[in-house]
């Protein structure tokens, strides 16, 4: 079973989250800030994080960095959930090293297809 | 004989021409040689005039043209002071109408402005020839520096708006970023819930579809909060709001409030305490703007304290304003960040805080509103962590019959709202709700101006002399202490008291307090306080009265009045009145003159006026402080003494003031004395400071019990304090007790 990480400090967000990937079958992780998410894909490695850009402590960006500077970590597709459309921010998201990005309010069905397709991906 | 005749008329006529031309010769190389010096003349002043411009036109300043003149002094008008001012000496009118109307007339020359304004004038040391010329210009020279000056001005004006553009530009689209990720959040979860309830094939159960739809509703509202949040601001902003003063209850404002934030307090394990009077707390004020200033105080401690946090909220009153302080124990702000919280839209930075900051219109809305009210409003951070808002709103519950004939040294200045600030200062010194003045109207008196009254009861009392206390006050020229039920009338608390202002023996006015903020009767204290304070304010209301460039000293002791009040307002529950009792009763105790307990008293209520200069951050200070800020807090005391001499308080007031930081050993400031030789009044005021702050804490010292305090004050007597004093004030505690509430516990600032 595919396993994804999904990181928001909304915990209405984190359930939604869990609710449509968790009915494509997928094993949904959860974690609550940038941090967390690092020690959490370094001790469980899953198959693809699903990460927000704001939140305490550590942002989406500075995690996203963090896990692409970790050989053991980089190989992890990285999609940031992003409140923010702008072209900027999504340069900013690029720099960081994500893979892609989905803008908020995002559709559950729209992600469920973005997944499905990264992990195919990996698993080709 | 012909020949004879003609050669004499020859000889005559040659010696003629030849002394003509001799003559003509004379005349002529004179007047060539006065043109020739007039010329050289003309040269060497042109030389030094034209030097004196060059050397002019290189000036920057006023003052530079001045000083760079040679062999003139010059006079230049200073409009501020209507004198004329040449280095550090100064002329008046008089003087230079003296000056002018001498012979000394040549040697002055007076400098025009090309628009014919007299800048001022030069006056001759040594060289009085070319004074006019010179004087021209310098009007010259002043003339293009005070253009350049204005020059200058323009391009720093352009700048300033340039950066206060770029700053709101800045905040702007900080604030469009927030309120799009603001908006977003609630706007997301609707979005995907709904989503994942109609996808097609979506396998929810009845449970899950009923959880989903509840999340939908509260985003939903979360939704519509942060947009009316949005409408009350730009509405507030733009005062299109009317203001509907009335007469608000904020006990019952605070805890309708209360109600409505105790559930999701409780969700989050929140601990949420509220502690007020079970009075009402009356005053002026649009209640439903109130209401929500106080929900967003709340709710911004909400967002900010951790689950399982504390958050509190005190209303207290004052005498001529109320507080509420809404403390939480979150994160806290840094100190850098705390004169920008009430900006529009400001939001903490930094990933760590900036999910709790919302969209900064909060706090915004609530400095709109406390504005709105004529009050103040201030964050400060508590030790060891978290925040603490402030809100002091002013009572405005005064009347004045300002038109009316007034008594006639209250009414010689005609300042409007001078007695206003009377009425205030008196209530603060009082602590009492309820103040009034009283001037005499043919054979009656009528309340000219009053706080805490209502409007109707002022513009209805007349009193014959002799009716009521302040009439039986006015007819026997005494004052007069009530307390208890009074023929009938209530007095709030049963105490008042009324006492006569004199003007030259003769009495001009009735000053009546009642109902005092902690409800104890008035004493004897209370009544010398205010017969010294009338006394000696009439005094100095009529010694300015009499001088005729007085107004700025009017204005002083306006404004000082005015500080005393504000002083009082910021810092409501700052102030120990137990510690006061008790440091009066211990006065008496130890046999002090009524003229020294009443100098005694004064020196309690204005001693720490100073205060009011030292910045906030640095009094609230937690740990030790450095060099210069303890002379920035040792200035205070300097201060303190001004103010109070300016109040017209009595000499032995401000000697106690003066040396009330001075201890018992010889190591206090300002004069080291020791002993005996500190006046025994600030020997007592410095040990009931000493009480006081210990009692109440500080943001550098935690409070301590009683017992605590007694035996920290026990191991300093000797060396701070006067063993003396000390002993009687253990003997005045234990026969009468000190009474000290629990507010003492949320006290903060008082001086060092």
């Amino acid at each position: 079973m595919l396993r994804i990480l999904i990181v928001d400090d909304e915990p209405t967000i984190l359930n939604i989250l869990d609710f449509s990937l968790g009915a494509e079958g997928y094993e949904v992780i959860q974690a609550s800030n940038g941090a967390e998410a690092c020690e959490m894909a370094l001790e469980k490695q899953p198959d693809m994080i699903v990460m927000d850009v704001m939140m305490p402590i550590m942002d989406g960006y500075q995690a996203c960095e963090k896990l692409k500077a970790d050989t053991r970590t980089e190989m992890i597709p990285v999609v940031l959930l992003t409140a923010k459309s702008a072209t900027e921010d999504h340069q900013r998201g690029k720099n960081a090293g994500a893979d892609g990005y989905l803008t908020k309010p995002f559709s559950p069905q729209r992600l469920v297809e973005l997944t499905d397709s990264f992990l195919g991906a990996t698993s080709n | 004989m012909l020949y004879d005749t003609q050669q004499f008329w020859t000889t005559w006529a040659v010696a003629a021409i030849t002394a003509v031309v001799a003559v003509r010769f004379i005349v002529v190389s004179k007047i060539k040689s006065r043109i020739i010096e007039e010329s050289i003349q003309k040269i060497s002043l042109l030389e030094q005039v034209l030097g004196n411009g060059v050397a002019l036109h290189s000036c920057a300043t006023v003052e530079d043209i001045a000083h760079n003149l040679e062999g003139v002094k010059c006079w230049l008008y200073d409009s501020k002071s209507s004198e004329f001012v040449c280095g550090d000496k100064h002329m008046d009118n008089t003087e230079f109408m003296n000056l002018s109307s001498k012979k000394s007339l040549k040697k002055i020359a007076p400098i025009y402005l090309p628009d014919g304004a007299v800048a001022g004038f030069l006056e001759s040391v040594n060289h009085p020839k070319n004074m006019a010329q010179l004087a021209a210009l310098v009007g010259v020279a002043i003339t293009s520096v005070n253009r350049r000056e204005k020059l200058l001005r323009n391009a720093r004006k352009i700048e300033n708006i340039e950066q206060q553009l770029a700053k709101t530009s800045e905040v702007q689209k900080q604030f469009i970023s927030n309120v799009s990720h603001e908006l977003r959040t609630p706007l997301t979860s609707i979005k995907a819930y709904s989503e994942a309830l109609t996808t097609p094939g979506t396998k929810a159960d009845a449970q899950t579809i009923s959880e989903f739809l509840s999340i939908i509703g509260q985003e939903s509202n979360r939704l519509d909060s942060i947009i009316n949040n949005l409408l009350d601001f730009s509405r507030l902003e733009r005062e299109q709001v009317v203001i509907n003063n009335q007469i608000t209850d904020l006990v019952a404002l605070v805890k309708g409030v209360e109600c409505g934030v105790r559930s999701e307090a409780e969700s989050r394990n929140i601990k949420l305490k509220v502690s007020c009077s079970e009075d009402r707390i009356e005053l002026i004020a649009d209640d439903d703007l109130l209401r929500q200033l106080v929900r967003h105080l709340l709710d911004n401690a909400l967002k900010f304290t951790p689950d399982g946090g504390e958050i509190s909220l005190t209303v207290s009153e004052g005498v001529s304003s109320v507080r509420i302080s809404v403390e939480d124990d979150g994160l806290g702000v840094p100190e850098n960040e705390l004169a920008y919280l009430f900006d529009r839209f400001y939001q903490v930075d930094g990933s760590t805080t900036r999910k709790h900051a919302g969209q900064g219109v909060g706090l915004a809305i609530c400095k709109e509103v406390v504005g709105q009210h004529g009050g103040r409003i201030w964050g400060e951070k508590v030790v060891p962590s978290g925040m603490r808002f402030n809100v002091v709103l002013p009572r405005k519950n005064e009347v004045y019959k300002c038109n009316t004939e007034i008594g006639e040294v209250l009414c010689s200045n005609q300042q409007a709202g001078f007695i206003s600030d009377l009425i205030h200062w008196v209530a603060e010194l009082m602590r009492s709700r309820v103040v009034s003045i009283m001037l005499p109207d043919n054979d009656q008196l009528i309340i000219a101006a009053a706080m805490g009254l209502p409007e109707n009861r002022v513009q209805a009392t007349k009193l014959r002399i002799g009716e009521g206390v302040a009439g039986k006050a006015w007819q026997t020229g005494k004052p007069i202490l009530v307390n208890g039920d009074v023929s009938g009338r209530n007095y709030k608390g049963d105490t008042a008291l009324s006492v006569p202002l004199f003007h030259k023996g003769k009495i001009v006015a009735v000053v009546n307090v009642t109902d005092r903020i902690d409800n104890k009767p008035f004493g004897k204290h209370e009544q010398l306080l205010l017969e010294s304070v009338g006394e000696k304010l009439v005094h100095s209301l009529d010694k300015i009265a009499k001088y005729r460039e007085s107004n700025d000293q009017l204005l002083t002791l306006r404004d000082t009045m005015k500080l005393a009040v504000a002083v009082r307002r910021a810092r409501a529950d700052s102030i120990s009145q137990e510690c006061k009792d008790l440091c009066l009763r211990t006065a008496t105790r130890m046999n002090l003159s009524e003229k020294q307990i009443a100098s005694l008293a004064m020196a309690l209520q204005v001693y720490d006026l100073g205060v009011s200069g030292i910045p906030e951050p640095l009094l609230n200070k937690p740990g030790a402080l450095n060099a210069a800020e303890w002379e920035l807090i040792r200035g205070h005391l300097q201060k303190s003494c001004d103010y109070a001499q300016i109040l017209g308080v009595p000499l032995e007031t401000v000697e106690v003031i003066r040396y009330s930081h001075e201890r018992y050993n010889g190591s206090g400031y300002p004069e080291k004395l020791s002993g005996k030789e500190i006046p025994l009044g600030a020997r007592l005021l410095a040990v009931s400071d000493a009480l006081t702050a210990m009692l109440q804490g500080r943001p550098w010292k935690k409070a301590k019990s009683l017992a605590g305090a007694l035996a920290e004050i026990d191991t300093h007597q000797g060396k701070q304090f006067c063993p003396e004093v000390v002993s009687n004030i253990h003997a005045e505690i234990d026969a009468n007790g000190l009474d000290i509430e629990d507010k003492h516990s949320s006290n903060k600032i008082m001086s060092r």
